[in-house]
């Protein structure tokens, strides 16, 4: 009896060496700058194309990275918004970004899906002619090598249809949910890793950037109806309410709280992976659930491989 | 064509350990606290490497090799590994894992052994909807501290394990764990002509 007691004192001691691991290394926790760079485009030329609350959308994200006091906050609305405008911040951001720094960039508009080009899926920033010109929009691979080029990590949200198609696949990992829920619903996974491990190699074209997007590479995301009191009544693009909501931000009175939903283990760390969890338990209950059929629902998606970014430390 | 007779392999193997229960003669459970030295490919040298840490749990059948001071394995996992910040920036992220495994012991003596093992992971990376697979090789030095076999056809044994392992991650460039556990082995079928359970093959046991 005595025999069991010591092997269960001392592995019990060791379970809670293990899991303490400042104990094994130090880390070095500084932050450099963090740049917040916003887009939001609600009325695109004529009348057609246009959208209700990606405005909103961007606006409070603006308030929300302004009330966390990033170092630089850009945000730029409808017609300020062009592919021009946006390369020219993102040089600037290029030209002063460091190693330790955290640029965020956050698009709400349309998105163009798959069957466009060669597999590409597009943002489409405010364009100027009426039929959508190639040169004045971005393929997902040209945003990414965009803000490859710049010093430092990045976070790229986007709240646009077919958002999907912009998570880098790094080769190795599968996403749980395919690209269009509503056709092929859950998929199966476990194949598919083996597949993977056993035929593919790791990619790591894109390692310091990650992605949130608010639907699958072949799903439109969507927003408020004006017109529809039933349908929630939040006054934004869904997807972005929910994120803002899991990182405490109230838009009906633009307040910021202190508790920050998306902290799950309440380390005062918010990292892209608990705020994807967390925006995604809010959205499923509280809007795929309650608004749409199965054939309707859509995911959000963001980028695998073994890092997670922190976007807060909000350790006192 | 070399991949897709690796895939048939494991397959094969994984329907082999399947099986294996069937002639099982005894299950043991077993648990270990880990260390996780890893390492990915990364422009910043801080972030090349890191520890995190872990607990795994499993449930394994044993089939004891007639005539010989080996036993053959496998089992069932489960194992969870910690988020670790590693930079300002940055966590090594954490991960779930259900896994099988199979392995080969060898009994030098009544109180240690020495195992060989291979687990097959499904992992999930934890607060995300994103799977991947790897394949984890290792060793255990095995000693016994309680072991109440004699004559009793259900006993238990209680053995002390540092496994050591080699995680083959393709996300990473390197990866390695280390632990101390506990194993619990219950006996719950007696086979009269495997050893005598005090991992020496005698004649005695032979004569059996």
């Amino acid at each position: 009896m005595k025999t069991y007691f010591r092997i269960l004192i001392l592995t019990v001691i060791f379970a809670i060496l293990s899991t303490s691991c400042d104990l094994f290394h130090t880390t070095d926790t500084t932050r450099g700058n963090s740049y917040a760079l916003i887009y939001g485009v609600a009325n695109y030329i004529g009348s057609i194309n246009d959208l209700t609350y990606t405005y909103n959308d961007a606006e409070d994200m603006e308030y929300f990275f302004k009330g966390h006091n990033f170092t630089t906050t850009i945000a730029q609305y409808d017609n300020e918004a062009t592919k021009s405008t946006i390369k020219a911040d993102l040089s600037s951001i290029r030209e002063i970004a460091g190693e330790n720094d955290l640029t965020v960039f956050f698009f709400a508009g349309h998105g163009s899906g798959p069957d466009i080009g060669d597999g590409q899926v597009f943002l489409i920033p405010y364009y100027t002619t009426y039929t959508i010109p190639s040169s004045e929009i971005f393929s997902d691979s040209e945003l990414l090598e965009e803000l490859k080029t710049i010093s430092g990590k990045k976070l790229l949200i986007l709240d646009i249809c077919f958002a999907g198609g912009f998570v880098p696949d790094n080769g190795v990992d599968v996403d749980g949910l395919p690209g269009d829920y509503g056709y092929t619903g859950d998929p199966s996974v476990f194949f598919q890793t083996w597949d993977k491990y056993l035929t593919e190699d790791s990619n790591t074209e894109y390692p310091d950037i990650w992605v949130i997007g608010s639907a699958g590479k072949n799903e439109s995301a969507r927003e408020d109806d004006e017109n529809d009191d039933t349908d929630g009544n939040v006054e934004n693009g869904y997807y972005t309410y929910y994120l803002l909501k899991s990182l405490g931000y109230n838009h009906d009175d633009y307040s910021i709280s202190k508790t920050i939903p998306a902290d799950s283990n309440a380390d005062n760390l918010i990292t892209v992976s608990e705020i994807y969890n967390e925006t995604f338990n809010q959205f499923e209950q509280n809007y795929n659930d309650q608004f749409l059929s199965d054939y309707a629902k859509y995911y959000s998606h963001t980028s695998g491989g073994p890092k997670d970014l922190i976007l807060l430390d909000l350790s006192p | 064509m070399c991949v897709k007779l690796i895939y048939k392999i494991i397959i094969i193997l994984f329907i082999g350990m399947g099986s294996l229960p069937l002639a099982a003669n005894s299950l043991s459970a077993s648990y270990n606290p880990y260390v996780y030295a890893a390492g990915y490919d990364s422009s910043d040298p801080q972030t090349s490497f890191f520890l995190q840490s872990g607990n795994a749990a499993s449930v394994q059948y044993i089939f004891t090799l007639s005539d010989t001071s080996f036993d053959i394995y496998t089992g069932l996992g489960y194992s969870q590994l910690f988020d670790t910040r590693v930079t300002g920036l940055e966590f090594a992220k954490g991960f779930t894992s259900i896994f099988f495994d199979a392995g080969l012991t060898y009994h030098f003596s009544y109180n240690f052994s020495l195992s060989g093992f291979m687990r097959m992971h499904n992992s999930q990376y934890t607060n995300t909807k994103t799977f991947f697979a790897h394949i984890e090789a290792g060793i255990s030095p095995n000693i016994t501290f309680v072991s109440d076999s004699e004559g009793k056809s259900l006993h238990e044994t209680v053995n002390l394990t540092f496994p050591l392992t080699v995680d083959m991650r393709k996300d990473l460039s390197y990866a390695f764990s280390f632990g101390v556990g506990l194993a619990i082995k219950l006996q719950l079928m007696q086979d009269d002509n495997a050893r005598l359970n005090d991992g020496i093959v005698t004649l005695e046991d032979s004569a059996l």
